[in-house]
């Protein structure tokens, strides 16, 4: 069990002014029996412009809005304090369709011929996956700047390296051809300094956290913001802007241990 | 009485008429936009009251079902647990949009319009030949078509007993008005360089909507509006929009769509808008879902079908997949994820080679392609240069589901205007008749 | 009355403005076409210059057929109709599909005029179908405020052309009379551009057509003003 103060910050600066901005944020961690959030708060700048709330369907909170007015910096700040029980677990129902592939997960050639040369050899659910994910992991090099967002699975398993997001990626497509049902994890790690991406599979009325580019089941320094069945179901953050600005992004994630 | 070969009085009025009233259809040829007149052949389709009455009857049936199965594939998955439709035909169907789960819209109706495509054999039977259940488009043409005629020959109505088809904008008015959730009726365009532009305008003239761009419209907490010029803004209750699933809404589909709302999908999970047709829909109008709806309709309604598929076969059942590479050479392929005459190849337009190439496709992508017999529809007579010639062509029938399911009595009569050419697609240069119900035999 | 959304405003200020350079760019083309006819190279280079479109024709002939008639001439007669076309087919829901109708056969039958040797008879019908249009506006649409719309651009565009064109002293007032009308009856936003009051003193004490001319062209500076600020949305994403 651990307590943690965390705090993390987007910023986007653009190059030009941009004259209107719509947003979706899946920023705001909400409890579960693994982590319960307290005074969690959600600071977005410019303090101006029309912000809601709204749900999704795969259960996530979104923070919306809209801002008609020209700004050329935009940030969200979340901050607050978790207590995260030691366990990698949450009970939860399944819907069906986190066991089909998506466009990012589709395996390919790759990942099949991946698959046939690993394919795991004991019978539980969590023990075929962590199987999964320890082969997974023993192939794949951790490289930043490789890959992007829009980077599929298979397209990361071509060139065996990449980042948490690739990681996730390549492990719900193996254990998609599994039929196991499965889903990609947005979150903070106490470790990284940055987001994170893991996996949760479900099997017996329970989620079990699984992180791939770790190989281990997820701890209590994970603190989960959001989840889909890819990365394309649940950005962090989705914006469109009106205008013709470049932006730079940057990120900050601190989680500090009370 | 027969008016089969009848054409409207004066042919040559008519056209004039088209042209005046701007009756187009858009297309792109090598990338720039050309408005092309839609070829009208003044010799009508004629629908006998008796046939209207079994069409009538089945394409309800059809429809509900279809409906009640979108409910349930976005809530409870009734059918695929008991075993009905195996749910790969679901999931990896490009239409099947997870986003849409669990979003109930108002009044439970996702098909609003549905345009359910015929074709009548030439022993009189009719078949279906595939559901439209996201924008299906057409309808405008033979309104005003009926219009112009009656204008332009008004005694080929007399005593004639021929159902006046001119209230589709009431009943299309009535749908928008009975889920609509508080506001006005807007009609989403894609803009002036959409093929179906014309009927855009149209419907929003005649069912007095607002057409709008997606630029006019804007979600605040969860609630649609349209913006005025003064910086006001109007609550929209319903939206037909003409623009598909996947440019809808970038924040939740694809992010670089340019012509759709933001935050619609917030406003419409909300229960504060209604969209028309409901997103998602086309898990239900996949052509690999259409060898399921007679099964559909047994399981939701307990009926039998009274319109008949034209006898398909999945490659994804082996005893089909059998079948069909047994007997290609006489089946007609289609690609499930084409439309608009797209992705669909003949096999006895086949030679050896491409025979065998297609084999091998349909054994690797089982699930990519369904098969079927070529049904050996009736022709119908159009007029090419003064002569009347024999032409294939289809019905797509206009059904409206709003506090009843209606259908229009009329549709869209598409002919090839080539010889032996089974392709009506109007953007396949095929042309279109009036279609004739009769309220009595 | 509906709302009108900020990409008609424009399309609807432009539809009058669009069919009013017709209409009176091709009266006024008649008037001079006699002139032309009678051999006055002069007459169309003056033409020209009074609306302010280069002289690409080199000859009176070249003129009477490009002028008029090519779609590929931004400046001729038939493109500010094609432009009238393009801004009704946006429209046909505030304008009705009557008048947008009367648009396309005016199109129509210009089209046919082409070649012609007598002008002036062949376009009876495209002048018929014009007038028809605003006949058709008038009595069809159903939304007062866009209706207006129309009616300043076409009051703007022919204020406009009459004082490019020449036309004499006591029509240009009936026009400016017309357009103070437009825009008191309206637009209150643009006493905030341009004191009202002060230009109608100052409309009355005009005795000189330059005095006249620009007191108009600073009018119309300003409802060009007023249009741009209060109409035309930024719409590019």
């Amino acid at each position: 069990m651990k307590r943690l103060r965390f705090e993390y910050e987007t910023r986007l600066e653009f190059s030009h002014s941009v004259a209107g901005h719509c947003f979706t944020l899946r920023c705001t961690p909400f409890s579960d029996e693994r982590q319960t959030i307290s005074e969690a708060n959600c600071e977005i700048t410019p303090n101006a412009g029309e912000i809601w709330h709204s749900r999704d369907s795969f259960g996530n909170m979104l923070v919306c809005g809209r801002m008609d007015f020209p700004h050329d910096e935009f940030s969200f700040k979340v901050s607050g304090e978790a207590h995260i029980v030691n366990s990698c677990e949450t009970v939860g129902t399944v819907a069906p369709f986190y066991r089909f592939s998506t466009p990012l997960t589709t395996a390919g050639e790759q990942i099949s011929l991946f698959y046939e040369s690993i394919k795991p050899s004991s019978s539980g659910v969590i023990s075929r996956a962590l199987e999964l994910s320890e082969s997974l992991y023993n192939s794949m090099s951790y490289v930043k700047g490789v890959t992007g967002t829009q980077t599929t699975a298979e397209q990361a398993m071509s060139q065996l390296c990449g980042v948490c997001q690739d990681y996730a990626h390549i492990f719900l497509a193996l254990l998609r051809i599994e039929k196991i049902p499965c889903r990609y994890i947005s979150g903070l790690a106490f470790e990284t300094g940055e987001t994170h991406a893991w996996v949760e599979v479900y099997d017996g009325g329970h989620w079990t956290g699984i992180d791939p580019t770790q190989n281990r089941l997820i701890g209590d320094h994970y603190i989960k913001l959001c989840h889909g069945r890819d990365y394309s179901d649940c950005p962090i953050e989705r914006g469109i802007y009106i205008g013709s600005a470049q932006s730079v992004q940057t990120v900050l994630s601190r989680i500090t241990e009370i | 009485m027969n008016f089969m070969n009848t054409p409207v009085a004066d042919a040559g009025a008519i056209n004039e008429l088209l042209a005046r009233y701007g009756v187009k259809f858009g297309i792109y040829k090598n990338g720039t936009f050309k408005e092309q007149l839609f070829p009208f052949d003044a010799i009508p389709r004629v629908i006998t009251a008796k046939d209207f009455s079994a069409m009538e009857k089945g394409l309800v049936q059809r429809v509900d079902a279809l409906n009640l199965f979108l409910q349930d594939i976005y809530a409870d998955d009734k059918i695929i647990k008991d075993g009905v439709i195996p749910e790969d035909f679901v999931y990896i169907s490009k239409g099947y949009l997870a986003p849409c789960e669990g979003i109930k819209p108002p009044k439970g109706i996702y098909s609003h319009i549905s345009g359910i495509d015929l074709v009548q054999a030439k022993d009189g039977e009719w078949y279906i030949l595939e559901d439209n259940l996201r924008i299906p488009s057409g309808a405008s043409y033979p309104l005003i078509a009926r219009e112009l005629c009656r204008m332009a020959s008004p005694y080929t109505f007399e005593n004639s007993h021929i159902v006046d088809n001119r209230n589709y904008a009431a009943l299309l008015r009535g749908v928008m008005d009975y889920v609509n959730c508080g506001g006005i009726n807007v009609i989403l365009t894609p803009g002036r360089y959409n093929a179906a532009y014309f009927e855009h305008s149209y419907f929003a003239e005649k069912t007095g909507s607002v057409l709008v761009q997606n630029t006019d419209l804007f979600v605040e907490d969860n609630i649609l509006y349209m913006k005025d010029y003064q910086g006001g803004k109007t609550r929209v209750g319903a939206v037909y929009r003409r623009i598909s699933d996947e440019y809808l809404d970038p924040m939740t589909f694809l992010p670089e769509s340019l012509i759709g709302v933001p935050h619609i999908m917030d406003a419409y999970r909300a229960g504060n808008v209604a969209i028309i047709n409901a997103p998602g829909n086309g898990v239900a109008d996949d052509k690999g879902i259409y060898y399921f709806v007679p099964k559909m309709i047994k399981y939701y309604l307990g009926e039998e079908p009274v319109l008949k598929n034209a006898p398909t076969y999945l490659p994804f059942y082996e005893e089909d997949r059998k079948y069909v590479l047994d007997n290609l050479e006489t089946l007609v392929v289609k690609d499930v994820s084409e439309a608009g005459g797209y992705g669909v190849v003949f096999g006895r337009d086949m030679t050896k080679e491409q025979l065998a190439d297609w084999r091998k496709l349909i054994t690797e992508q089982s699930r990519r392609f369904i098969a079927q017999e070529v049904i050996d529809f009736i022709d119908l007579p159009i007029t090419d240069n003064g002569d009347t010639v024999m032409r294939k062509a289809d019905l797509r029938a206009f059904v409206l589901s709003g506090d009843k399911t209606r259908v229009w009595a009329s549709g869209l009569t598409r002919f090839s205007r080539v010889a032996d050419s089974f392709v009506v697609n109007s953007s396949q240069g095929g042309g279109f008749k009036d279609t004739w119900v009769l309220s009595q035999d | 009355m509906g709302a009108i959304t900020r990409l008609n405003i424009n399309n609807l200020f432009w539809l009058g403005r669009y069919v009013e350079r017709v209409f009176t760019t091709l009266n006024s083309f008649f008037k001079y076409a006699d002139r032309f006819i009678e051999g006055g190279q002069a007459a169309y280079e003056k033409y020209l210059a009074d609306i302010n479109v280069p002289d690409i024709y080199k000859s009176s002939e070249v003129f009477f057929d490009r002028y008029v008639f090519d779609l590929n001439d931004e400046n001729s007669i038939i493109s500010n109709l094609d432009r009238a076309l393009g801004n009704g087919i946006v429209l046909r829901d505030e304008i009705k599909t009557p008048s947008l109708s009367y648009l396309q056969l005016a199109m129509d039958r210009f089209k046919a005029c082409k070649g012609t040797t007598k002008i002036r008879y062949d376009m009876l019908p495209v002048r018929d179908a014009i007038y028809a249009f605003w006949g058709s506006v008038d009595n069809n649409m159903t939304n007062l405020e866009a209706l207006r719309i129309i009616h300043l651009g076409k009051s703007v565009e022919r204020l406009d052309l009459y004082l490019r064109l020449g036309y004499p002293i006591e029509d240009i007032f009936v026009q400016l009379d017309n357009l103070l009308k437009h825009v008191y009856r309206r637009f209150d936003t643009i006493s905030s551009i341009i004191n009202l009051d002060n230009l109608e003193a100052l409309k009355n004490a005009a005795s000189s057509r330059a005095d006249l001319k620009a007191l108009c062209a600073e009018l119309l500076d300003n409802v060009d003003n007023l249009v741009e600020v209060n109409f035309v949305e930024a719409v590019a994403v």
